[in-house]
């Protein structure tokens, strides 16, 4: 789910594409096939059920188509506008119907995590009993960076946040992982 | 309960089946519903404007013409 991978003829046609859908509604039918398989994975990690998924999916392109108006090219892949209104409206949809929230655990994502902890002997399922002690924007970024490996600069356009900032926030999140891993394991040999 | 639930290596839904859920037209109707009647409600509000102004023209010429 790279979203930074283009080269500047694709972000030049995609400007247009996004020019095309301020004016014609009817346009935005070429951002909604680009963009519709990669939004959904995104939701579905974090809602975990099909339908919630297509009610989340559909009001994050009900708002991007209506507020496409808006966007203002800064730099950033649209992409990571879609997925800034995507991780709103999952943390809206927690809130109105207090169901519980998903994280999505794969091997892969937690290879990725393992490399920053290599000292730690982490594994899925203790790295799935410490996630509980975590707070919801930590385990945003634990998706954002480990579980769906999107690069720093990635991290920071999702977020609105700078890069150093990302930086600092992964750093004390790692150091808080350590210690609650370094906790359990105490907890689980005793 | 527990604020989170843990999938583990969960079943990912696949490409046919997401592009199942996929329907443009819907989401367009959708949108429509919601933003068209902010834009008709925007052009009526113009309308009114100009038929209050041709309104008030006429009603000062008038005033004006009986007065003379």
């Amino acid at each position: 789910m790279s979203i930074y991978h283009k080269s500047n003829i694709e972000i030049n046609n995609e400007l247009k594409d996004i020019e095309k859908a301020r004016d014609n509604p009817r346009a935005f039918s070429v951002l909604y096939e680009r963009y519709y398989h990669d939004i959904y994975l995104f939701v579905f990690r974090r809602v975990g059920s099909e339908s919630n998924t297509q009610d989340v999916v559909s009001q994050v392109f009900i708002k991007a188509m209506t507020n496409i108006v808006k966007y203002e090219f800064r730099g950033l892949p649209f992409s990571s506008w879609l997925f800034r209104i995507a991780s709103n409206e999952v943390n809206l949809f927690f809130r109105k119907s207090s169901k519980q929230r998903h994280v999505s655990l794969d091997n892969a994502g937690v290879d990725r995590l393992k490399q920053e902890t290599t000292d730690l002997g982490l594994d899925t399922y203790l790295l799935a009993s410490i996630l509980e002690r975590l707070k919801e924007k930590e385990v945003e970024l634990l998706e954002l960076r480990y579980f769906e490996g999107l690069s720093i600069k990635e991290v920071a356009a999702i977020l609105e946040i700078s890069e150093s900032n990302v930086k600092v926030k992964t750093f004390r999140l790692l150091d808080k992982v350590r210690k609650l891993v370094l906790k359990e394991g105490i907890g689980n040999n005793e | 309960m527990n604020k989170y639930k843990v999938n583990i290596n969960p079943e990912i839904p696949s490409k046919e089946k997401i592009n199942q859920s996929k329907d443009f037209d819907k989401l367009l109707n959708n949108h429509n519903k919601m933003y068209k009647p902010y834009e008709v409600r925007k052009k009526m509000h113009k309308k009114r404007n100009y038929i209050m102004l041709i309104v008030s023209v006429v009603a000062v010429g008038l005033a004006l013409f009986f007065s003379a």
